[in-house]
């Protein structure tokens, strides 16, 4: 997991679904079932389903934490090569970003374990958190 | 630096305004001693409102949000039972969020989860079970929708409702054993500032989290491996990291 803004790979067939949300505490599961439901289009194995699930879970949890609260979370999902990639980001900015301490490295170490690849950067929509994942476990990609 | 054990509790500080050993003193007496059993009340009453607050904004009053998990905490502490080595916090942390949710269903704010939808849940765990034993790993969507005769909509469904709400209704007696299974595990040195909250998870959590993290097995594997099925170990998974954002950030 790197805290830089480097691009994750290329936007394979360009599809992507965008959503905006109101930061809250019950819109977790919101993200959590278009995330789902747009890799299990793409054939992703039920397992690595619920993976990109938990992970957006701890990644919409960390962007609500961080402060000052932030009024709307933008989520991008977008179709790539062999696999799926997430954008979430704060629209309210934060003082500091990448965030650090214990709770930076949870979401650090879940990310690292639950995605193939990841990364704090400030987006277009703000302050967010980037990861992807493949289809196929031990597939290469464009990811 | 040294490698946490995680079988070894360790005092997280999740009994503000006391010590391990006052909460263990007044658990010891609290049966029959009222100030005991109210100091209880107490020094926990915080853990009470963090987790209240984490249902405010569904339509009920702060205030009866505390109330409702008072009685969460009243009850748990009625049951602890200090001979089985957790800390209050986390034993008393599931009981509270139980009331809470209880309360909501109650009062039918909650979604229902239609009869429909039931059927289909239970359709969905025997297919996945069997089929990801003859497949040999785990079975995508449209395997399931075609093995079980559901539209896709319909597995992500009754997949979503099952996974994130619903109960764990199979009783697991594996806990105690798989706990030692955790000893075994090279812990990255990342980990050693979560390692004293990881301690706090239950031992069958702490297992499951371990094998996930550490070793790296899918979540197929480890259902596998410690005999449970795909469902329950995601839902074990999710517990077990809530906690621990909550452990980081009680005011989640």
């Amino acid at each position: 997991m790197a805290d830089s803004q480097e691009q994750l790979g290329d936007a394979g067939s360009g599809r992507s679904v965008c959503i905006k949300v109101p930061a809250r505490p019950d819109v977790v599961q919101v993200i959590r079932t278009v995330v789902g439901s747009v890799a299990s289009r793409l054939g992703f194995p039920y397992d690595r389903v619920d993976d990109l699930r938990l992970a957006t879970s701890e990644v919409v949890a960390h962007l609500l934490e961080e402060q000052p609260p932030t009024e709307f979370l933008v989520v991008r999902v977008f179709e790539m090569d062999g696999g799926v990639e997430v954008v979430a980001a704060r629209t309210t900015p934060t003082a500091a970003w990448p965030p650090t301490g214990a709770r930076h490295s949870l979401t650090t170490l879940i990310l690292r374990a639950l995605s193939d690849d990841a990364a704090f950067e400030r987006s277009q929509d703000g302050p967010a958190i980037r990861f992807a994942k493949r289809r196929d476990p031990g597939a290469s990609s464009a990811l | 630096m040294s490698t946490p054990d995680f079988r070894e509790p360790i005092d997280i500080g999740l009994d503000p305004g006391s010590t391990r050993d006052e909460t263990r003193r007044l658990f010891e007496v609290a049966g029959t001693d009222a100030d005991a059993r109210a100091r209880l009340v107490e020094i926990h009453r915080p853990l009470a409102e963090s987790l209240a607050r984490r249902y405010n904004g569904y339509g009920e009053s702060l205030d009866d949000l505390v109330q409702v998990a008072s009685i969460g905490l009243l009850n748990a502490i009625d049951r602890f039972d200090l001979s089985r080595g957790i800390t209050f916090a986390a034993f008393a942390t599931p009981t509270i969020v139980g009331e809470l949710k209880r309360h909501f269903r109650d009062r039918g704010w909650a979604v229902r989860v239609p009869r429909r939808l039931q059927e289909n849940t239970l359709t969905l765990r025997r297919t996945m079970g069997d089929l990801a034993q003859s497949l040999g790993r785990s079975p995508t969507v449209s395997e399931l929708a075609t093995a079980s005769s559901l539209s896709e909509d319909d597995v992500l469904l009754a997949y979503s409702t099952t996974s994130l709400d619903a109960p764990l209704g199979e009783e697991v007696t594996l806990g105690d054993t798989l706990a030692d299974t955790g000893g075994d595990i090279e812990v990255a040195e990342e980990w050693a500032d979560l390692a004293p909250h990881i301690a706090e998870l239950p031992a069958r959590e702490r297992t499951i989290l371990a094998l996930r993290f550490f070793r790296g097995l899918t979540q197929t594997e480890i259902a596998h491996e410690v005999g449970l099925s795909q469902m329950h170990v995601s839902r074990l998974l999710s517990r077990a990291l809530d906690t621990l954002r909550l452990a980081l950030d009680p005011e989640a």
